[in-house]
């Protein structure tokens, strides 16, 4: 079967540009997967977007959107919403979606039942005679995702498509995106500062940081990798408590209370923890329950960034 | 709340219609149509110029020498008033095409299946056409106000001119548009050079009477060919025109391939 996105040794340099902007990724999504891609600002996430579009050229190395570099007649098969949210701003709703259903290959008399139909959906039913400059940033964005389904692609690239969205917006995108992907094999690579929306909707994650890949794996994996973020304990003797506290930092794990519990965290936790439960029952300190919480994908994102930044 | 009905089998694969091409010139009409006071401003000031050349400065000035041969001022003036009309024009298809890179809707057009010759050819067909009926439109303006007894072959020559004229110098404004990136200095530039070449140049006096520095800018003033270029189809018809046609043909081509190169070095800032 043939890859829906393939990226070999990518690079991107922009004119005048220091350091490249993709520094030499190397990637394959199939057919049907959805993607986050995800990384500190400026890591890379817009531009190599912007190459699998085939908006801008790579300065070297290829990509291959289902077997075909992203020439014209292979956009065919792709769609974006790009953080930027372009738009003829002077012209209205209609004539926007008329003019992208006009570069998407649809007649109008046939784009405007379903531009009615996406309109409704995302709540813009209305207002097709207002010009865009009059629409919120919100509307905008709705819009955007309104237009890039005018024809469902078989790619859609999504640039930060909740940013500017309240959470009711956000969902509706993504009770149509997920109702779309059900339908058809919709491949879809997202970028998102929302980690719960990205662990939420895809089953794969790609990290970049200063335009390389420095991890591939599912939301799961990256979570396991950012590791138990948290131990808590819970004493029904409140004596207990300083024992907890002075055990915790001689291991070099921080403490905290938090109510009736207390919030242990720091490196290796899992490691540490057995003995410090060892040491407390040496020391005859009632624990009643120790629980471990998994990191959240948003911590294990920020661990590894920090250590990413870090290690450079 | 109902979750919102989408696509279908049908909605996602229908055939594909139409091209780059026809969906260019579809945005560019909406964009022309819709936005009339461009249109306005196009047509205006060459209305009101060939008003007060009617009412009084063609009394002051009734005719000039002309290769050697006397002609009434308003037809040695009326293709630079046309001219003028024309840059107008040509000016609003450039500025339209340097925003579209400003408002990043260029990203967005190129996101889409669209080939750069499509794109362009759309432009210049699109800003071509504007050019031309606002051209068209001052020559009938004139024609009215002069009562205009020119032979139909003069007719012929003039509106393949305005054509010739109009792709050539919507060319070099989209060529301006395409090269100048900082967006101060192009709305400077696309300001001051219409009226600055158009009376840098033959326009409103005959070559023999412009000064002597005059006479070299009006030698390297693109306008100058072109109003040469209109004036000879009014005056002479083809067999003086075609020279300045050929001309004005050979610099919508050059032009042409200078846009398709800088859009290419464009696309690697994007």
């Amino acid at each position: 079967m043939t890859a829906a996105v393939v990226a070999t040794d990518v690079v991107k340099v922009y004119p005048g540009a220091t350091a490249p902007a993709v520094d030499g990724l190397t990637f394959s999504v199939p057919p049907g997967q959805a993607v986050g891609l995800l990384g500190p600002n400026g890591a890379g996430k817009t531009t190599l977007l912007k190459l699998v579009c085939g908006a801008s050229p790579v300065s070297s190395g290829r990509i291959l959107v289902h077997g075909r570099s992203p020439d014209a007649a292979a956009r065919r098969d792709v769609a974006v919403v790009h953080q930027s949210g372009p738009f003829d701003l002077m012209l209205t709703v209609r004539d926007n979606l008329r003019t992208a259903a006009a570069f998407r290959g649809l007649p109008w008399r046939r784009a405007r039942t379903r531009a009615e139909e996406l309109l409704g959906a995302f709540e813009l039913a209305g207002s097709e005679d207002r010009p865009v400059h009059t629409l919120s940033a919100g509307q905008r964005r709705r819009l955007q995702v309104v237009r890039a389904l005018l024809r469902v692609p078989r790619i859609l690239l999504l640039d930060e498509p909740s940013a500017g969205l309240d959470m009711e917006g956000r969902r509706r995108v993504w009770v149509s995106l997920n109702q779309l992907r059900r339908q058809h094999e919709l491949t879809i690579i997202l970028t998102s500062h929302y980690l719960d929306e990205v662990e939420r909707n895809t089953e794969r994650v790609l990290v970049v940081s200063h335009g390389r890949l420095i991890r591939d794996g599912t939301p799961a994996d990256l979570r396991n990798e950012g590791g138990e973020a948290r131990a808590v304990l819970r004493s029904g003797s409140v004596d207990g408590w300083p024992a907890i506290a002075t055990g915790a930092l001689r291991l070099g794990l921080a403490a905290a209370r938090s109510g009736d519990e207390i919030v242990l965290t720091g490196p290796e936790l899992r490691q540490r923890l057995p003995r410090l439960l060892a040491e407390l029952a040496e020391q005859r300190v009632p624990v009643d329950s120790v629980e471990l919480a998994t990191a959240s994908l948003e911590e294990a994102f920020a661990a590894l960034t920090r250590s990413e930044v870090t290690s450079r | 709340m109902m979750p919102p009905v989408l696509a279908d089998e049908e909605t996602a694969a229908p055939p594909w219609h139409g091209s780059g091409l026809t969906a260019t010139l579809r945005r560019e009409w909406l964009l022309l149509t819709r936005n009339r006071a461009n249109l306005l401003i196009g047509v205006v000031p060459t209305v009101v110029y060939l008003a007060l050349l009617s009412t009084s400065i063609a009394d002051l000035v009734p005719e000039v020498s002309y290769r050697g041969r006397p002609v009434g001022y308003p037809d040695f003036v009326i293709p630079a008033l046309m001219f003028s009309a024309l840059l107008a024009a040509a000016a609003i298809s450039g500025t339209a095409l340097f925003q579209e890179r400003a408002n990043g809707m260029a990203l967005e057009l190129w996101s889409y299946p669209l080939t750069r010759r499509q794109y362009i050819a759309g432009k210049l067909l699109a800003g071509s056409g504007l050019v031309l009926a606002q051209t068209v439109a001052a020559l009938a303006v004139s024609a009215a106000l002069f009562r205009a007894h020119w032979p139909a072959e003069r007719w012929a020559a003039l509106l393949c001119g305005a054509v010739l004229a109009a792709l050539a110098f919507n060319a070099l404004y989209l060529l301006l548009a395409t090269l100048v990136e900082d967006v101060q200095r192009f709305t400077v530039l696309v300001n001051v050079l219409p009226p600055v070449l158009l009376f840098a140049g033959p326009s409103f006096y005959p070559f023999d009477n412009l000064g002597p520095v005059q006479q070299i800018v009006a030698a390297v003033n693109p306008v100058s060919y072109g109003v040469t270029a209109l004036r000879e189809a009014l005056l002479r018809g083809f067999p003086g025109a075609w020279p300045y046609f050929l001309l004005l043909g050979l610099v919508g081509v050059v032009a042409l391939a200078g846009v398709g190169r800088a859009l290419v070095r464009q696309s690697r800032t994007l």
